[in-house]
């Protein structure tokens, strides 16, 4: 069956988006991630405009941080202190990367441009993240996280303004937080992604974040930033599809449901060897679009 | 169906009258079954049909009908491989384009008239006018061409453009109809209908009849929403939105 959109102005079959809401959920729920990486792509392939996925996907991207974050806030798994900070280079990634994807939209590359940063993400994180759990699982054991977080303390120890983070027991210079929103918020205005798979390793690896509180601290950071990306899409850029949003949700919702009463029986490295399966799967197919020889060298848009 | 046919048995009804008021002159009138279209949240595409006579019937007449939506402006790119990858390379704007065409005739298309009177007439997917936005793209025909077939194609691919013409049936004395369908990603927007009576080689008459494709309902209010009052419609998601992922942290934790 198909429904129509009623602001992207096309139709699309109604079971394919709802079956991509309810792998979203799952897979959201079962890995603690977003998702987001795996609805904005499919969503242009089915022939939705870049605009409108990333649009939707901002919207999509509240209800699911905001569940997500609601868990850790209960449980005190967030620092406020560190996750503003954040923000304030949040904030302005988003803006940028707003106006970089219109920038890239007059130019006629936005969908090249999306299709190559999401196989360059998806194929570093999902190929390390491969690395890592392989040799989890083989040798039961992990050692890189000492490793890699001396190599980051060197590098950043002598920047400017250092801060306090009590909650998180830290003590690094403000930059350093800041720069890593500005890459959050770019990821969410421009790839319709809250970035958490990025952002998470990178609060361990590079800040050096306990991590029972870098999932809630990243989703707080995700959501206000989404919500903001969220406003300026839809009344910047009209191009927040509601409708589409809407099923999107609701498949989500049936997802995180299944995915819930799924995740006791995926745990640890093989979760996490799966995750990087699928996250290589998806970075395998937006390759093919950007180096196998399309059957129609020619696309046409409609203007106005 | 029922409206079309009770259009159909009225036009049945009116042919004698008519035909015995004007004996000399040709005349062609057409009807919608539908006046207008009414793209919902469920619309999949429409089905068109026109009908219409043709007083004093002759083997020398042939009729056409065309429908033509809204023009738009239409960017065609071209990609090429670029260190390995498929890039955007080259593109041509080209202004007002009807964003939908289809016609139907009754007679090949080469008996209904010369050519350059079926051009004059706007008749058959060689008179789109395919104006580029920038001059200087006229100034290298193969590569001009070679968008403009490219655009051709790709939407006669989705149903925007015909591969070639659809046929106008006469049912019975003077009585025809003309079938076409409308694919599910038009635009909003006033559609011209066009009925062209020609007579050995020359046009006698000609009508013509605005179709209103446009959203209806929650879609419709949807659309507004979005574009006209796009403060309420961004808080309206936010809200959305959040209820759900509040919704959802709530079943989550009953789940567990």
């Amino acid at each position: 069956m198909d429904i129509y959109l009623p602001v992207a102005e096309m139709a699309v079959p109604l079971e394919v988006i709802l079956g991509l809401g309810v792998a979203v959920g799952v897979i959201s729920s079962v890995f603690g991630i977003g998702g987001g990486f795996l609805a904005t792509p499919f969503m242009v392939f089915m022939g939705v405009p870049a605009s409108f996925a990333v649009g939707t996907q901002a919207v999509q991207l509240i209800s699911s941080s905001l569940s997500g974050v609601f868990g850790h806030w209960r449980k005190g798994n967030v620092d406020i202190k560190l996750g503003s900070v954040m923000l304030a280079g949040s904030l302005f990634g988003t803006v940028i990367g707003i106006l970089i994807f219109k920038l890239l939209q007059y130019t006629g590359q936005i969908d090249i441009v999306i299709n190559a940063l999401y196989v360059l993400l998806l194929g570093s994180i999902g190929g390390s993240m491969l690395y890592e759990s392989f040799g989890a699982i083989l040798k039961r054991k992990h050692h890189a996280e000492a490793k890699r977080s001396k190599f980051w303390v060197k590098i950043t120890q002598g920047l400017p303004y250092p801060m306090m983070f009590p909650r998180s027991n830290l003590c690094i210079s403000a930059v350093v937080p800041v720069t890593l929103g500005v890459i959050g918020g770019l990821m969410v205005s421009v790839l319709g992604i809250g970035g958490g798979f990025l952002l998470v390793p990178a609060m361990i690896y590079i800040l050096g974040m306990p991590g029972t509180l870098v999932v809630g601290t990243s989703l707080y950071q995700i959501l206000i930033t989404t919500t903001v990306s969220a406003f300026l899409h839809s009344m910047g850029n009209s191009t927040v599809d509601l409708l589409l949003a809407l099923v999107l949700m609701v498949g989500s919702l049936v997802g995180s449901q299944i995915g819930v009463r799924i995740t006791k029986y995926i745990k640890g490295a093989p979760a996490r060897l799966l995750l990087a399966l699928i996250l290589l799967g998806v970075c395998l197919r937006l390759w093919q679009g950007l180096f196998i020889e399309p059957l129609e060298h020619f696309t046409t848009e409609v203007v106005e | 169906m029922n409206k079309s046919i009770l259009i159909f048995m009225a036009l049945t009804a009116l042919l004698p009258a008519t035909s015995y008021a004007q004996s000399n002159n040709a005349r062609v009138i057409i009807d919608l079954a539908r006046d207008n279209v009414d793209v919902t949240t469920g619309f999949s595409g429409s089905d068109i049909v026109v009908f219409g006579t043709v007083e004093n019937n002759n083997k020398d007449q042939s009729v056409v009908v065309l429908l033509k939506g809204p023009e738009s402006r239409v960017v065609v790119r071209e990609k090429s491989q670029i260190m390995g990858m498929w890039l955007n390379s080259d593109t041509i704007t080209f202004e007002s384009i009807p964003h939908f065409y289809d016609y139907a005739v009754s007679t090949r298309e080469a008996d209904i008239a010369k050519p350059q009177i079926l051009i004059d007439n706007g008749i058959g997917l060689n008179t789109l006018v395919f104006e580029p936005e920038d001059r200087d793209d006229l100034e290298d025909k193969p590569r001009y061409k070679k968008f403009q077939e490219a655009l051709i194609r790709n939407w006669q691919h989705s149903g925007n453009l015909p591969l070639t013409a659809k046929k106008v049936k006469f049912v019975g004395d003077g009585l025809f109809r003309a079938d076409f369908s409308l694919p599910a990603n038009i635009p909003t927007g006033p559609y011209q209908v066009e009925a062209f009576l020609f007579e050995k080689g020359n046009l006698v008459d000609k009508r013509e009849r605005v179709l209103e494709v446009r959203q209806a309902g929650l879609s419709a209010e949807i659309n507004r929403y979005a574009h006209r009052y796009s403060l309420i419609y961004a808080f309206v998601g936010i809200f959305i939105a959040a209820g759900m992922g509040l919704l959802s942290a709530a079943l989550s934790r009953k789940g567990r």
